[in-house]
């Protein structure tokens, strides 16, 4: 997926939203601030989802840190080959990496994202 | 300037200091203050990392007896006995947080050093190349190998994990001062060296280089009610129920 056609929270996920559903990963930012993953844990399919709150965890070699979703909905598919390949998270965050699908239940929520260009601006400034 | 806020706690138990940790956690994520805490551990205790289950403990006969705690951070168990304890917590807007290797490189050098003035040779381990090995490895936080961990000849005497909150990093660690009767397997300082290290004395030694590397200037901090009732609302909920230690 093109990081151009992203919106983006703040806490460094991205989503994909199309037909209602949006697909939801985290950065590459994310992944370089994270360091060496080592495990994850995703949520069931069914589990409902509020903007701003955690829907899961990523363990990696030094730091452990709540993902946040960036939407409010139901979860509707989990990619489930990613506890066993999280280096998709490295090498392919925005395509094979993708991490839930959920179905919005709320435009609402989307209106707090940001494009590309505002989210880089964001990491610039935390530097 | 900015400031480097310092505690040097007294010993207290595993729920305690982890509540306070995550109580500093929270707090400084709502004033953006940097917060450097020493502290220790009565009775000793055993922490077991984020994501371990508890039913692992069984194996590692040694710390069966101790209490246990459920740690906010990643990585392995650990047996805190004789170590000194230090948490280190950063604003996420902080040039400190932006990489999780930066403060980890700060507080692990600071440690080197200030072994190197007593004439202790120790380096970083820089020689893993497999994440994935580590997360399936041995119970023990002292017995796993990760980049930057603290080494003696080939005996891990310190070691770091992290939290990330929204708006906060946490980072604590340990420092091995000696071995434990509770994991008699890990040497610590003063076994490999003959040295003994006063834990007050490297706690201050410690503060004065971390601030002085992170270009903080330290000063003392305060506790305010505000801050040790939320710890106490934090042990009560979390580190000290059953609930929290035995959901894996």
């Amino acid at each position: 997926m093109d990081p151009k056609q992203l919106n983006y929270a703040e806490t460094h996920e991205w989503v994909f939203v199309e037909n209602g559903i949006a697909t939801v990963g985290i950065t590459s930012h994310a992944v370089e601030l994270l360091t060496d993953l080592t495990y994850i844990e995703l949520p069931a399919v069914g589990t409902k989802v509020s903007a701003g709150r955690p829907f899961g965890e990523v363990e990696s070699v030094k730091a452990t840190s709540d993902l946040y979703s960036p939407v409010d909905g139901e979860v509707i598919e989990v990619n489930t080959t990613l506890p066993d390949r999280l280096g998709l998270l490295n090498t392919d965050p925005y395509g094979e990496g993708w991490i839930i699908k959920v179905r919005v239940s709320s435009e609402d929520s989307l209106k707090k994202l940001m494009d590309l260009e505002a989210y880089q601006q964001q990491i610039a400034g935390q530097g | 300037m900015n400031t480097l806020w310092l505690i040097d706690d007294l010993p207290a138990a595993g729920a305690w200091n982890m509540a306070m940790d995550q109580a500093l956690l929270e707090y400084v994520d709502e004033a953006a203050l940097h917060v450097l805490r020493f502290y220790r551990w009565s009775p000793p205790t055993l922490s077991l990392g984020y994501f371990q289950k508890v039913d692992e403990r069984t194996a590692h006969p040694a710390s069966q007896t101790l209490e246990i705690v459920r740690r906010a951070s990643g990585g392995g168990a650990i047996v805190h006995d004789q170590e000194l304890t230090y948490s280190l917590i950063v604003p996420i807007k902080s040039r400190w947080a932006e990489s999780n290797r930066d403060i980890y490189e700060i507080v692990h050098r600071a440690v080197i050093d200030s072994f190197a003035r007593r004439g202790i040779v120790a380096r970083l381990f820089d020689d893993c190349s497999d994440a994935q090995k580590i997360h399936v490895g041995p119970l023990l936080c002292f017995q796993r190998r990760a980049n930057g961990d603290i080494l003696i000849g080939n005996h891990k005497v310190g070691g770091s994990a992290q939290r990330r909150s929204r708006n906060a990093l946490l980072q604590h660690g340990s420092i091995l001062l000696r071995r434990s009767e509770f994991a008699p397997e890990l040497p610590g300082v003063h076994e490999l060296t003959g040295v003994d290290i006063d834990d007050r004395e490297l706690a201050a030694e410690l503060s004065a280089a971390i601030s002085q590397a992170m270009r903080l200037k330290p000063a003392i901090f305060d506790f305010s009610p505000e801050l040790l009732n939320l710890a106490k609302e934090i042990e009560r909920q979390r580190f000290g129920a059953d609930s929290w230690t035995n959901n894996r």
